[in-house]
């Protein structure tokens, strides 16, 4: 067996509890969305969402509380989402939301800051704000320039690659998909823990503690860490908790807020969803939107 | 075949995590669990036939990940060191200690050398005048550590997920030891007051000192 330096070790480490906790997410969430890809007909879809369009997008921010994965298993359920014609707004909304609208995020988030409903509420409002208006945003553009991934029954302009995967999906059992799209997610999510874990063992976070001069520098500092560390959701608020002293309450929210939704680990997963235009445009307008809403809260209250 | 093979990796590197108990170095307990059924769910995977058929390509992550398994099945980890945690200060060090407070700890006892390091930081936390603590006994366990600036504290992590959240929290000493940074001590002594920039903290006055091997848990879950 081989033994590592001291620093080496440390890097490892980081890489491979972010790969080992990811994993069983990851897992779960492959298997449902194969079981939503080989069961889920579109007429279920639409005898189950509401008809006005912005309850639809309500709906889906809330079914995290039915799919509890954490962020890295909501990305194969977005996938499936678009392949069974849901639409870039509705997927959208539950890929943003998803990671905080569910029982595990909202109890870790009340024990880590107790009696603090005012936190809790602001996390889930801002995030359902973000989601939604992301969604509302990203549904107006040319779907072709931003996501990959197109509906199955849409016969037009598709080209041979993409046909052959169709056909093969269709000849392929459920364990397959799920095989295929664990491995694929996984071998995704390896690529994004590797490049964290080398930010986090070169750059420890303490660096962070000297931006907090002013308040949208701290917001500005506390997304970035946020982006860069890659903590599951369902614990990054006792994490948060220790930067409650040094830095705003709007700068935790905005680590609370746009955490969840985008960090180095998901990049290449969402990746196989979007186009880099895509990603990029939603990445920069969440947390643009994020940052503005923060700021807000600092303003106000 | 391929993705036979990488399954199959997969699980093997979760197998010996899991008999090795290198597990606990990576992740909380409470997520044991997951990894556990991931496993079981992983191995089922694998075993299951496959219909064969040709998958167009080779994909290079996938090779990368089955490379990650075999280094990750390959090497024996160790805990997360000191290094990790250079760059503070003893103040950012002693608060941390909100973020890993024991919540079972019983404040009476009549042994204080009983009280853990963790027992311990919880309590300066929420009292931090050293007074109250004056000559108490105290006996813990933890890693030799020095802050930037080189003062010496007896520490150790504290993880409520996986090691990328784990933050090190400590208890100040009176004097710097003989030791290389990370080396796992037993410290007895009892408790001492101390300022530094018109700040007032308890420490240990170090009565006797001892190395041990590296605890098969050494982080703090709570």
């Amino acid at each position: 067996m081989l033994t590592l330096s001291n620093q080496i070790n440390d890097f490892v480490i980081i890489l491979l509890s972010i790969l080992v906790e990811g994993i069983p997410f990851i897992l779960l969430g492959s298997i449902l969305s194969a079981i939503v890809q080989k069961y889920l007909k579109e007429s279920h879809i639409i005898n189950f969402l509401p008809k006005n369009r912005l309850m639809q997008k309500i709906t889906m921010c809330l079914l995290g509380n039915l799919i509890p994965v954490c962020e890295c298993g909501n990305i194969p359920m977005a996938k499936r989402m678009l392949s069974k014609n849901f639409g870039s707004g509705l997927t959208i909304s539950f890929l943003l939301a998803a990671p905080v609208f569910n029982p595990l995020v909202i109890a870790s988030t009340l024990a880590a800051f107790p009696g603090n409903y005012s936190i809790l509420f602001y996390r889930l409002a801002f995030t359902m704000l973000v989601a939604i208006s992301a969604s509302y945003l990203m549904e107006k553009l040319p779907q072709k320039e931003i996501i990959k991934i197109l509906p199955e029954n849409n016969n037009q302009s598709e080209d041979i690659a993409k046909k052959d995967e169709r056909m093969k999906q269709h000849q392929h059992g459920i364990t397959t998909l799920i095989k295929t799209e664990f491995l694929q997610m996984t071998s995704l999510f390896l690529v994004g823990a590797i490049i964290a874990a080398m930010i986090q063992s070169l750059l420890p976070k303490e660096v962070i503690l000297s931006f907090n001069n002013q308040e949208w520098i701290a917001i500005l500092a506390m997304m970035a860490l946020a982006f860069v560390i890659s903590i599951c959701s369902n614990v990054d608020a006792f994490f948060a908790l220790a930067y409650t002293q040094i830095f705003p309450t709007s700068s935790i929210l905005a680590f609370l807020v746009f955490g969840p939704m985008f960090d180095i680990k998901s990049v290449p997963m969402l990746k196989s969803i979007f186009t880099w235009r895509g990603l990029t445009i939603l990445i920069l307008f969440s947390g643009s939107l994020i940052f503005f809403l923060s700021y807000l809260y600092f303003l106000f209250t | 075949m391929k993705i036979r093979i990488t399954l199959i990796l997969c699980a093997v590197f979760l197998g010996k995590l899991i008999m090795s108990q290198e597990l606990s170095l990576l992740i909380h307990p409470r997520y044991f669990w997951l990894v556990y059924l991931s496993f079981g769910v992983i191995t089922i995977l694998a075993l299951l036939p496959e219909k064969k058929h040709h998958h167009s390509g080779t994909n290079l992550l996938n090779y990368i990940l089955m490379a990650a398994f075999v280094f990750g099945t390959m090497i024996s980890l160790q805990a997360l060191s000191s290094k990790a945690a250079a760059l503070q200060s003893t103040d950012q060090i002693i608060n941390n200690a909100q973020y890993s407070r024991n919540k079972r700890l019983a404040n009476f006892t009549i042994n204080t050398e009983d009280r853990s390091l963790q027992d311990w930081v919880t309590m300066f936390s929420i009292n931090p005048e050293p007074d109250k603590y004056q000559n108490q006994k105290i006996k813990v366990t933890g890693f030799y550590f020095l802050d930037d600036e080189g003062s010496p504290l007896i520490a150790q992590y504290a993880v409520s997920c996986c090691i990328a959240d784990a933050r090190i929290i400590g208890i100040p000493l009176s004097e710097t030891l003989a030791y290389s940074e990370n080396t796992w001590l037993e410290i007895e002594g009892t408790i001492d007051s101390a300022e530094k920039d018109g700040q007032r903290f308890a420490q240990i006055k170090v009565l006797n000192k001892k190395t041990i091997s590296t605890p098969n848990d050494p982080y703090i879950t709570n």
